[in-house]
């Protein structure tokens, strides 16, 4: 050894620390990036006393697996439990008080007083508004739920193009990254955002990740559908307009495959598509289904139907677009939505109050007495006569509509319990998974200023070194 | 190294978990405050799911049955009113049928008792006429219509009365040959002609209007009775026969037989009618009780389901300001404590 290698060497460890302070540095920088690994800087000692600085990226892969796909469906639970807080929120407001099942209990009381004094026409007005509020509150109803339907197809065309952008970019990078594994160069930065991207995918859709040679990724769709390999695979949105009241046909296309809730392996789907299609294609509609049953069953309540023989019933005080049919089963859909106030019945059109209570296609009242009760009477036992709806909306099929009208408040509200107790639950894991990734990953700044402590002390003492040589070089010279 | 980067917290992740334990307890501090303030659940729906249903079906159904309530207060009322006027009516047949027997022997007590009968008459179409909210107590489902035509010398039931004597007799009743029919005839005419007048399609000629189909009222969500008269029944036919028959016929007859047999036969449709008026107003009596019972019933349910459905959807208050306080405390705390997390930096010491 000489006085010579000691000064080389205190030269290299100078630049060896400044290589690590960089990183030091670098890490501060990404201290608040939740998307950033912490980089180690580790020293390789290499032949002749030289020292080398050696990157690696403290990433924890299944770390990050754990937290994407529990993120996925915390997301698609939120996106579930938005819908539901919307769709309950139609009628929740003041106690239920405005709700068909409120209204229709309004209706039947108004109907009792009006039963009562049957010649009294002011009282027949108040059977008619509680009718017409009725009607508004379905009209609304299905407006809204409809409003949601299209607002779920809108944010599903959204999540679809932000899937796309996502995918174009993560394909950049991804050839960026095995080029660069190939020549060796340092790719920390790009594999930070690669992993970014895959937890904003995971938001939209449930993934599963392999990673090939090379640090290839490809991307599994959660229903096994290949989303990038290599290449992204299109990700599309049949253009077809939604179907009112049915389920919708215009379905999400992944590389052809097309994605329904139906096709999730998990049974509470992941992303928020998965989540965006089961509000637009089972639980929208199936509400809508009940509002038009309850629809569909006022009008059967309250259609008239003749003494003759062969007499066909016909629509009375509710009626729609097909009016004075009754409409049967298979026709229900939309209902809710056009189901109106005949004006015969209506005295603010026009019509006559009386004509609830004597009939108004079929006569009832064969004395023309005001005080004929009988018709009224018929229809407030209607209301708890049990009867029969379609299945198709998913609750008893064989029940009095009151009861019905009920049940389905009670629907929603179940559902709407039982979603946030799985989204309560599925964010307080993907929480904690990300606090363990970030634990893993992350950077602690008191462990960074330790270091940086650290190494201004090696810093010091290799500048001290090299003044130390520099001044026995001094003295040699000075001796010759 | 590796056992150092299990154990390293990383400062965005120990940051991050304070934010996320202030923004839930905030959370939890909004509903807890709105439970305090109402009494109830925040978010009613959220807390009872499905159970919503029954608390709205408690609530509408108590709604329904205060409603009936109300309505059996009316129809008590109309019923109450019925009452009185059937007791005018019965009154006056009483007071008649007494007279009848006392004073039927005098030439003079029979001139008084046709003129009592006739106001009889008047007296009891008067009562079978009775108002009630805009409408008659006694026309049936014809509520609008007054039932019975009133009673006035020269009106259409007086002539139809003297059309049908003449028709029988050969002779009106102001001919003298009235003293020639003899009792025997005179029974033969009150049971023929003379009854067929006050038979149903003659009743409802000459006297009332008014349906023969009573009210019913639904006194319970499953119950309904009849809780009203018609002016077609049989008491009041039998009751303004017997007036109509003294006071038509009495005044000419002065034949001893004769007026035996008019006698008689009033006494009879009268004291029929009595007691069929005491039948109607027991048959009235009992809907006015089931009615009460049906009301003191739906008032004690009433109460009960109130309590039900409170059950429901009230808080316990007790736990709910504990848990605000809880609460209150436990942001205190974590305020407190990401100061002091905050401050607790390496950089400070260096």
């Amino acid at each position: 050894m000489t006085l010579n290698s000691a000064l080389s060497m205190a030269k290299g460890s100078l630049s060896a620390i400044s290589k690590q302070t960089a990183v030091v540095s670098q890490n501060i920088s990404g201290s608040n990036d939740p998307n950033y690994s912490r980089r180690c800087a580790s020293l390789i000692t290499g032949p002749y006393g030289s020292i080398n600085v050696g990157i690696t990226r403290s990433a924890d892969a299944s770390l990050l697996d754990h937290f994407i796909q529990t993120n996925s469906k915390a997301s698609c639970n939120s996106a579930i439990k938005d819908g539901l807080d919307r769709l309950a929120e139609i009628f929740s407001a003041d106690d239920y008080s405005a709700s068909p099942s409120a209204l229709m209990r309004q209706l039947h009381d108004a109907l009792h007083v009006y039963a009562t004094s049957p010649g009294d026409d002011a009282r027949g007005e108040q059977v008619i508004a509680k009718a017409d509020a009725l009607v508004k509150a379905l009209n609304n109803g299905a407006k809204q739920t409809e409003a949601i339907r299209g607002q779920a197809d809108a944010t599903i065309a959204s999540s679809v193009d932000n899937l796309n952008a996502i995918l174009a970019k993560f394909e950049k990078l991804n050839e960026q990254i095995m080029a660069g594994t190939h020549s060796k160069s340092d790719i920390s930065d790009l594999l930070d955002h690669r992993d970014g991207l895959l937890k904003q995918i995971s938001e939209e859709i449930g993934i599963k990740t392999l990673t090939r040679h090379g640090n290839d990724i490809v991307i599994f769709a959660e229903n096994g559908v290949t989303l990038f390999d290599k290449k992204p695979r299109a990700v599309g949105f049949e253009p077809l307009p939604l179907v009112v009241g049915g389920i919708s046909e215009r379905s999400v296309l992944v590389d052809g495959v097309p994605l329904s809730h139906e096709t999730f392996n998990q049974p509470f789907g992941t992303g928020r598509l998965s989540g965006l299609l089961q509000l637009r294609d089972q639980i929208a509609p199936r509400y809508e289904t009940q509002l038009d049953e309850i629809a569909h069953g006022l009008i059967k309540i309250f259609s008239e139907h003749g003494a003759a023989e062969g007499a066909q019933p016909v629509t009375g005080l509710f009626s729609w677009s097909g009016s004075p049919v009754v409409p049967a089963e298979a026709n229900l859909n939309g209902l809710a939505a056009t189901i109106s106030i005949c004006a015969a019945y209506d005295p603010s059109c026009g019509g006559k109050v009386s004509n609830l209570r004597d009939g108004f296609h079929y006569s009832y009242n064969e004395e023309q007495a005001a005080g004929y009760s009988e018709r009224l009477q018929g229809i407030i036992n209607a209301f708890s006569r049990p009867t029969e709806f379609s299945s198709k909306a998913g609750l008893s099929t064989h029940e009095d509509i009151v009861g019905f009208s009920t049940s389905s408040l009670g629907w929603i509200e179940g559902k709407r319990k039982d979603i946030t107790t799985q989204l309560t639950y599925h964010q307080a894991i993907s929480t904690q998974a990300n606090h363990a990734l970030s634990n893993a990953n992350g950077v602690d700044m008191d462990n960074e200023m330790a270091l940086l402590l650290d190494l201004e002390h090696s810093f010091q003492a290799s500048s001290r070194l090299l003044s130390i040589v520099n001044a026995m070089l001094d003295d040699l010279l000075r001796v010759a | 190294m590796n056992l150092m980067k299990i154990q390293s917290v990383s400062t965005l992740g120990a940051m991050a978990s304070l934010n996320e334990s202030v923004f839930k307890i905030k959370r939890e501090l909004e509903k807890a405050q709105r439970e305090v303030a109402t009494g109830t659940h925040a978010d009613l729906g959220l807390t009872l799911g499905r159970t919503t249903k029954q608390v709205v079906s408690l609530r509408a159904t108590s709604a329904a049955q205060q409603t009936i309530i109300d309505m059996n207060a009316l129809v008590k009322e109309r019923m109450k009113l019925t009452q009185t006027a059937l007791e005018s009516v019965a009154d006056a047949a009483e007071a008649f049928l007494k007279n009848l027997i006392v004073s039927f022997h005098s030439t003079d007590g029979i001139a008084g008792l046709t003129r009592e009968a006739r106001s009889c008459a008047e007296k009891v179409i008067a009562q079978l006429n009775t108002g009630y909210d805009g409408g008659y107590l006694f026309s049936g489902i014809k509520i609008n219509q007054k039932p019975m035509a009133e009673y006035i010398d020269g009106g259409k039931q007086q002539i139809a009365i003297h059309d049908c004597f003449k028709d029988h007799f050969g002779f009106g009743v102001d001919a003298p040959q009235v003293n020639t029919i003899t009792g025997s005839e005179m029974k033969a005419f009150l049971n023929g002609a003379f009854a067929e007048q006050f038979n149903d399609s003659s009743w409802k000629k000459n006297w009332s209007v008014a349906s023969d189909q009573v009210i019913k009222s639904r006194i319970a969500p499953n119950e309904m009775l009849a809780s009203s008269v018609s002016a077609n029944a049989e008491a009041f036919r039998k009751a303004i026969m017997g007036f109509v028959l003294v006071g038509e016929l009495g005044s000419f007859g002065l034949n001893r037989e004769f007026l035996e047999v008019l006698s008689e036969e009033a006494i009879k449709h009268t004291s029929q009618s009595l007691q069929l008026i005491v039948e109607q107003r027991s048959l009235l009596g009992s809907v006015q009780a089931r009615t009460d019972a049906a009301t003191s019933r739906l008032e004690k349910q009433n109460a009960l389901l109130e309590q039900f459905s409170q059950r429901f959807e009230e808080v316990d208050p007790y736990e709910a300001s504990t848990r605000l306080n809880a609460l209150t405390t436990q942001l205190e705390t974590s305020y407190a404590l990401t100061a002091k997390l905050h401050k607790l930096s390496l950089l400070n010491y260096i």
